[in-house]
C-alpha cells in the first residue's frame, strides 16, 4: 500500500512543519514597532509651480461627480495641479483603507469614514500645522472635533487634527408632502409619540409608513435617534462615539430604542423586505411614493429635489418629549492626507480650498448635498426655497446653535458598522434577537474593537 | 493497490474543476520494472523550481499563519503575544462558530445534491445514443463550472432579487404570496446561496461520474440482468460500487469548495442578513482587513485548513479501501 | 416500442432537459437583462422589445475592460507557462527519477492540495508587501504559481507514472541521457496531459478573485474576475450594465472551454480506457 505509507509521510512532514511554525511563533511577527509620535511635516501653504497630479480616492456613487467638480475648480485656480478622482465602493474602501494607506500605491487624499486604527498606526498626516498655517484654528472649532484624536490613537474629540472635509452630512427624516397631507400631518411631529401616531395613521391609510434601507445600515439612523430621544440626552452616545474610557451604550435607553424599532418592524411601519433595500433603492422607492417617511441624510437631498422639486420635505428626528432637545447625526465628509502622500502640501491646499472657496462651497451643497462649515463669516450657500436641500441646510444651522449635532455610532470603530450594527439591527427587525441582547452585543463588539 | 486519488483542487477559493482530473486521479499505476536505482542528487534540480515556489508561497505563509495565530496584531503596528486567546475565541464567540456551521450546511448543497443529481444526470446521458444531444447536454451542464465564481454570484443575485427570475416564475404560476427577496430572507438566504453551489458543481460531478460509468465493465450489467435485477438494484449492485473512485474525487473536491467558499458569498450576501450566511472564508477576510485582528483571522484560517484535512482524510481512505 | 417505454423515455429526456435548463437559465436571464433599456429594472427573463446592444459597448468602457483583459492576459502569461513547465519537470522527476527525499517532497506537496487559499492570504499579503510587490501583477502571479503547483505536480506525476518503462530503457540503450530521454521520448507523449493542465490553469488564473482582491488595489491591474468584483461594487445598482459587463467577462472563459472541451473530455476518456 504505497498510498498509505505516503500518507504516513504526510503526517510526518506536517508534524515537522507544525513544529517549525511553533518555533517561529517564539518571535513576534512583522510590525514596525516605532511607536513614536505621529508623523508631522513641515507645513507649507503653497502649491508650487511643478506639475502635480493629486490623486483623490473617494467612495463610488455621488462622491465621484462631486469631487470631480471640486477638482476642476481647483485646477482652474492652480493650473499646475490636476486632480484625479478614483473611487471604490464604500464597503471595499472601509475594509481596505488601512492597507491601502500602508501600501505602496497611496493616494494623496482619501475619503475616511472611520478613523479606526489609522492614527495609532501613523497612517494619516497630522493636520495641526496646516490648521495653523491656513488659519483654520480661528474658525468655529466644533466642526473639527470628530477628527481630533488623542495621544492614545483612539479617543476622539480632543488632541490633534487628522481630517477635514468640504461639508457635513446631517440626518433627519424626509417626508412626501402629498402623502403627509393625506394622513393629516400639518407640521412635523414634535415628539416620538406623535411620530408613531403618524406612522399608525399611514399604516391605516394603506400607505407604507417608512421607507428605509436595512441592507446597508439605514435602519441604524432611526435607532440611534431613538436612543438619544429616549435618553433625552446625547452625551452618552457621543462619549461612546469618541471612545471615551468607560463609555457604554448597554443601557436602558438603548434597550428602549431597540424595543421601539423592533415594534415598528412588527407593526409593519418598515417595509417587509427592509433587509433587502439598499441606499440606492430606498430613495428610488420613496420618490415613487412608496413610503411617507424616509429617514436618511442630506446627501440624498439633491437627488430628491431633482426627482420632484418641492415635493419632499425634511424634519429633524423628533425628541422624546415635548420641548425636548432635537438631535441629528452629523459627520464631515472627511478627507485625510495619507502619511505616505508625496504631495501633502498640495493636498492641504485642496482641503483649505474646498472649505473656503465660495464656488466650491456652493457645489458642496448643490452636488454633494452637504452643508459646508468653514469660517464663521463665510457666506452660506443658497438653495431654492421649499427644496429638500434648503430644509437640510436650515436644520443644520438650527442644531449648530442648540448643540444638537452628534456623530454617527457607525463611525465609532472601523468595523462596528459592518460587523455589529448592520447585522444586529437586521436580527432585531427579524425578531431574532432581543433588545437586551442587542445592546449587550453591540457593546461587547465595541469593546473588543477598541482592545479593551 | 490503488494510486492516491488526491483531490483535484485547482483552486479552492474559486473552484473551477476539471473533468480531465479523472485520468490522473484514477489512473492505475503501471507496475514498473525498476532497475536498481541509486539516489541521484541531480534529480533534485528537476524538482527544485516547483518545490521552491511552493515552499515560498504556500508552506512558509502557512507556518506564518500558525505563528500569527498566537499574537494580537493589527497587521501594521507591533504585535503582542496573545497565548491561546485567538484559538479559544473560535469556540466561544458565536459568530465564528456559526460561520463554521454554515460551511458544513453548505456541504449539503455543494456536495450531496450535486453528487446525487450528477448520478441521475450521468445515468440519463449514458442511456442516450452518443450524438449531438448527449454532447450538448454534457457541455451545457458543465458551463457553470468554467465561469468565474464572481459571475455566478452576480447572475444568481439577480435571479434571487425582487424582480428576478425566481420571483417572476413564482408569480407566473400563481404563487405570488411566496415571492420574496431570497438572499435577504433569514430562512432562505443560506439555502439560496447553497443552490448557487449546486449550479456550479453539478456539471463537474456529472461529467466525472459519466466517465466513471463508461469504465464499468458491461459484463457486470449483463450478469446483474441475468440475475433478474431491476434498474434500482442494478444501480446499487453495479453502478454505485463501480463509481467509488469518482465519487471520492467528486466529494473531496466539492467539500473543499464548500468549506472554503468565499467568492460567491462575498459577492451575493457578504454574510447577511444578520450573520446568516457568514462563512469562515469571508470572516477571515473581514477579520484581517476590516477589523485588523490578524491574529484572530490566522487562528480561524489554520483551524479551517485543519478542518478540511480532517474531513477529507476519511473520505480519501474510503476511496482506497477495496 | 410500448407506450410505457415511450413515456419513460419522454420522462427521462424531460428530466435531463430540466437539468440543462437549470444550468443555462441564469445566463439567459443575464443576457436578456443586458439588452434592456439602460437604467431600467426589467423582469428576470423577458426579451426587450427594443434590444440595446449598445449596452455592451457602454459596459466595456465603463469598466475599462480593455485594461482588464490586458491585465488578465499578462497574469495568465506569467502563471501558466511557468507553472506547467515546473510541474512537468517535477512530476517527471518524482515519477521516473529517483529523487532523494522524493516521498517527503511529494507528501508535502499533497498537503497543499487541500489548503484553502484563505488560510494563506493574510501572511501572503505581508510577505508580498515586504518584497515590495504589493499592487503589482507579480503579487498575483507569484503566489498563484505556488498555489497551483501541488495540483500541477500531482497531475503530471500521475501521467508519467503511467509512461511505458520500455521506452526509457530503449532510449538508454541508444545512449540518451536523462534530459534527452525526457525531451525526445516522454515530453511528446505527455502533450495531452500538459495541455489539459494548461487549460485548467488558464481558467484558474483568469477566474481568480481572492488574490487580486486582497493583493492589488488598482482594479485595472487585477484579473477580470477581480475587476468584475470592483465593477459590481461601483455599478451594482445598475443591473443592466452589470449584466452586460458580467457577460463580457464570462466570454473568454466560455470560448476557451468550448474550444478545448473536446480535448478535456478526450483526456477523460483516455483515463477511462486504461
Amino acid at each position: 500500500m504505497r498510498s498509505l505509507t505516503q500518507y504516513r509521510g504526510i503526517v510526518r512532514v506536517a508534524a515537522i512543519a507544525a513544529a517549525a511554525a511553533l518555533l517561529l511563533a517564539a518571535c513576534a511577527p512583522g510590525g514596525n514597532s516605532e511607536a513614536g509620535p505621529a508623523p508631522t511635516r513641515q507645513a507649507s501653504t503653497g502649491v508650487g509651480s511643478e506639475p502635480v497630479t493629486l490623486r483623490l480616492l473617494v467612495n463610488s456613487g455621488v462622491d465621484v461627480p462631486f469631487y470631480t467638480a471640486l477638482g476642476e475648480l481647483f485646477h482652474a485656480k492652480y493650473d499646475n495641479v490636476t486632480v484625479k478622482v478614483e473611487n471604490q465602493d464604500y464597503a471595499t474602501l472601509t475594509t481596505n483603507i488601512a492597507h491601502i494607506l500602508a501600501g505602496s500605491n497611496v493616494p494623496d487624499l482619501v475619503r475616511v469614514s472611520q478613523l479606526g486604527n489609522l492614527i495609532e498606526d501613523h497612517l494619516l498626516t497630522g493636520l495641526d500645522p496646516y490648521a495653523k498655517a491656513y488659519g483654520w484654528d480661528q474658525w468655529p472649532q466644533s466642526q473639527f472635533a470628530s477628527t481630533r484624536v488623542g495621544p492614545d490613537g483612539k479617543q476622539r474629540g480632543t488632541g490633534s487634527l487628522y481630517a477635514a472635509g468640504a461639508g457635513f452630512g446631517l440626518t433627519g427624516v424626509y417626508y412626501n408632502k402629498a402623502l403627509a397631507q393625506r394622513i393629516g400631518m400639518t407640521r412635523p411631529p414634535a415628539t416620538v409619540a406623535e411620530f408613531e401616531q403618524l406612522l399608525a395613521k399611514a399604516k391605516d391609510a394603506g400607505l407604507q409608513p417608512i421607507m428605509i434601507n436595512g441592507k446597508d445600515g439605514g435602519s441604524v439612523y432611526p435607532l440611534q435617534n431613538l436612543v438619544m430621544s429616549s435618553a433625552g440626552d446625547a452625551q452618552a452616545v457621543q462619549d461612546w462615539n469618541y471612545a471615551k474610557p468607560g463609555a457604554s451604550i448597554d443601557n436602558a435607553a438603548t434597550v428602549k430604542a431597540a424595543t421601539s424599532l423592533q415594534r415598528w418592524g412588527q407593526a409593519g411601519y418598515l417595509p417587509a423586505d427592509v433587509n433587502d433595500i439598499d441606499q440606492t433603492r430606498a430613495p428610488a422607492e420613496f420618490v415613487k411614493g412608496n413610503g411617507v417617511f424616509f429617514p436618511s441624510g442630506n446627501w440624498q437631498a439633491p437627488a430628491l429635489d431633482k426627482a420632484g422639486a418641492g415635493q419632499f420635505g425634511f424634519f429633524l428626528f423628533p425628541s422624546g418629549e415635548t420641548g425636548g432637545p432635537s438631535y441629528a447625526m452629523t459627520a464631515p465628509a472627511n478627507l485625510g492626507i495619507p502619511a505616505k502622500s508625496p504631495h501633502a502640501d498640495v493636498a492641504a491646499a485642496f482641503l483649505d480650498f474646498v472649505q473656503t472657496n465660495s464656488q466650491a462651497r456652493q457645489d458642496t451643497v448643490t452636488l454633494g448635498g452637504l452643508v459646508p462649515a468653514g469660517p464663521s463669516e463665510a457666506a452660506a450657500p443658497t438653495a431654492p426655497e421649499g427644496s429638500a436641500v434648503a430644509a437640510t441646510v436650515g436644520s443644520f444651522q438650527e442644531l449648530l446653535k442648540s448643540n444638537g449635532l452628534v456623530g454617527f455610532m457607525a463611525d465609532a470603530t472601523a468595523s462596528i458598522h459592518v460587523n455589529s450594527l448592520i447585522p444586529q439591527t437586521q436580527l432585531l427587525l427579524a425578531g431574532k434577537t432581543t433588545p437586551e441582547a442587542f445592546a449587550a452585543k453591540v457593546q461587547s463588539d465595541y469593546e473588543r474593537d477598541l482592545g479593551q | 493497490m490503488a494510486s492516491i486519488s488526491g483531490p483535484p483542487v485547482v483552486r479552492q477559493a474559486s473552484p473551477t474543476a476539471d473533468p480531465a482530473s479523472v485520468p490522473a486521479a484514477t489512473q492505475p499505476v503501471v507496475p514498473r520494472r525498476t532497475a536498481p536505482r541509486t539516489r541521484r542528487w541531480s534529480a533534485l534540480l528537476w524538482v527544485a523550481p516547483a518545490f521552491g515556489m511552493y515552499a515560498v508561497f504556500v508552506l512558509f505563509p502557512m507556518a506564518q499563519s500558525v505563528q500569527y495565530s498566537f499574537y494580537d496584531w493589527d497587521g501594521i503596528g507591533p504585535a503582542t503575544p496573545a497565548g491561546l486567546d485567538n484559538w479559544k475565541a473560535i469556540f466561544t464567540r458565536p459568530e465564528l462558530l456559526h460561520s463554521v456551521e454554515h460551511a458544513f450546511i453548505l456541504v449539503i448543497f455543494y456536495t450531496v445534491l450535486p453528487v446525487g443529481l450528477g448520478l441521475v444526470a450521468a445515468s440519463l446521458i449514458r442511456e442516450l445514443r452518443p450524438g449531438a444531444f448527449s454532447t450538448t447536454a454534457r457541455v451545457v451542464l458543465f458551463i457553470p463550472q468554467v465561469l468565474p465564481l464572481v459571475a455566478a454570484g452576480i447572475a444568481w443575485t439577480w435571479m434571487y432579487s425582487s424582480d428576478g427570475l425566481v420571483n417572476q416564475v413564482l408569480r407566473a404560476v400563481g404563487l405570488e404570496q411566496h415571492t420574496r427577496a431570497w438572499l435577504s430572507d433569514f430562512t432562505f438566504a443560506l439555502p439560496a446561496v447553497g443552490v448557487i453551489g449546486v449550479w456550479v458543481m453539478l456539471g463537474f460531478c456529472t461529467v466525472l461520474l459519466l466517465a466513471g460509468i463508461g469504465k464499468i465493465d458491461p459484463a457486470l450489467y449483463e450478469a446483474a440482468r441475468l440475475d433478474g435485477a431491476g434498474r434500482i438494484s442494478e444501480f446499487f449492485a453495479v453502478t454505485l460500487p463501480g463509481l467509488r473512485r469518482e465519487l471520492v474525487v467528486c466529494t473531496t473536491f466539492t467539500m473543499i469548495a464548500a468549506l472554503a467558499s468565499f467568492d460567491v458569498i462575498q459577492i451575493s450576501t457578504q454574510g447577511g442578513p444578520g450573520y446568516q450566511t457568514m462563512v469562515p472564508g469571508v470572516e477571515i477576510y473581514r477579520l484581517t482587513f476590516l477589523q485588523q485582528h490578524v491574529g484572530q483571522a490566522s487562528a480561524l484560517a489554520v483551524f479551517l485548513a485543519a478542518l478540511v484535512l480532517v474531513v477529507i482524510w476519511p473520505i480519501q481512505r474510503l476511496g482506497r479501501e477495496k | 416500442m410500448t407506450t410505457s417505454a415511450v413515456a419513460q423515455r419522454v420522462t427521462r429526456t424531460g428530466l435531463l432537459l430540466a437539468l440543462m435548463l437549470f444550468a443555462i437559465v441564469p445566463l439567459l436571464s443575464m443576457f436578456t437583462t443586458a439588452l434592456a433599456t439602460p437604467g431600467s429594472t426589467p423582469q428576470g427573463l423577458s426579451w426587450p422589445s427594443d434590444p440595446h446592444w449598445h449596452n455592451f459597448v457602454d459596459a466595456w468602457s465603463a469598466a475599462n475592460f480593455l485594461a482588464l483583459f490586458r491585465s488578465s492576459t499578462l497574469i495568465v502569461l506569467g502563471v501558466v507557462p511557468a507553472t506547467v513547465a515546473m510541474a512537468t519537470a517535477a512530476g517527471y522527476a518524482l515519477a521516473q527519477l529517483n529523487v532523494p527525499f522524493g516521498k517527503a517532497i511529494y507528501g508535502l506537496l499533497l498537503v497543499g492540495l487541500t489548503l484553502p487559499f484563505e488560510a494563506l492570504i493574510t501572511p501572503l499579503y505581508y510577505d508580498l508587501r515586504s518584497m515590495g510587490l504589493l499592487g503589482t501583477r507579480l503579487a498575483i502571479i507569484l503566489p498563484l504559481i505556488g498555489l497551483l503547483m501541488p495540483f500541477g505536480v500531482f497531475w503530471m506525476r500521475a501521467h508519467f507514472l503511467g509512461a511505458e518503462p520500455a521506452l526509457t530503457e530503449a532510449a538508454k540503450v541508444d545512449g540518451a541521457n536523462t534530459w534527452q530521454t525526457f525531451r525526445r521520448v516522454h515530453l511528446p507523449l505527455a502533450t495531452s496531459a500538459w495541455s489539459a493542465l494548461a487549460v485548467l490553469f488558464f481558467l484558474a488564473s483568469w477566474n481568480q478573485y481572492l488574490l487580486p482582491l486582497v493583493l492589488v488595489d488598482d482594479p485595472t491591474k487585477r484579473t477580470v474576475a477581480g475587476g468584475l468584483g470592483a465593477f459590481q461594487g461601483q455599478y451594482g445598482t445598475d443591473i443592466v450594465l452589470l449584466c452586460a459587463g458580467s457577460l463580457l467577462i464570462i466570454l473568454p472563459s466560455l470560448v476557451i472551454f468550448l474550444i478545448f472541451q473536446r480535448n478535456l473530455v478526450k483526456a477523460l476518456m483516455q483515463g477511462a480506457v486504461k
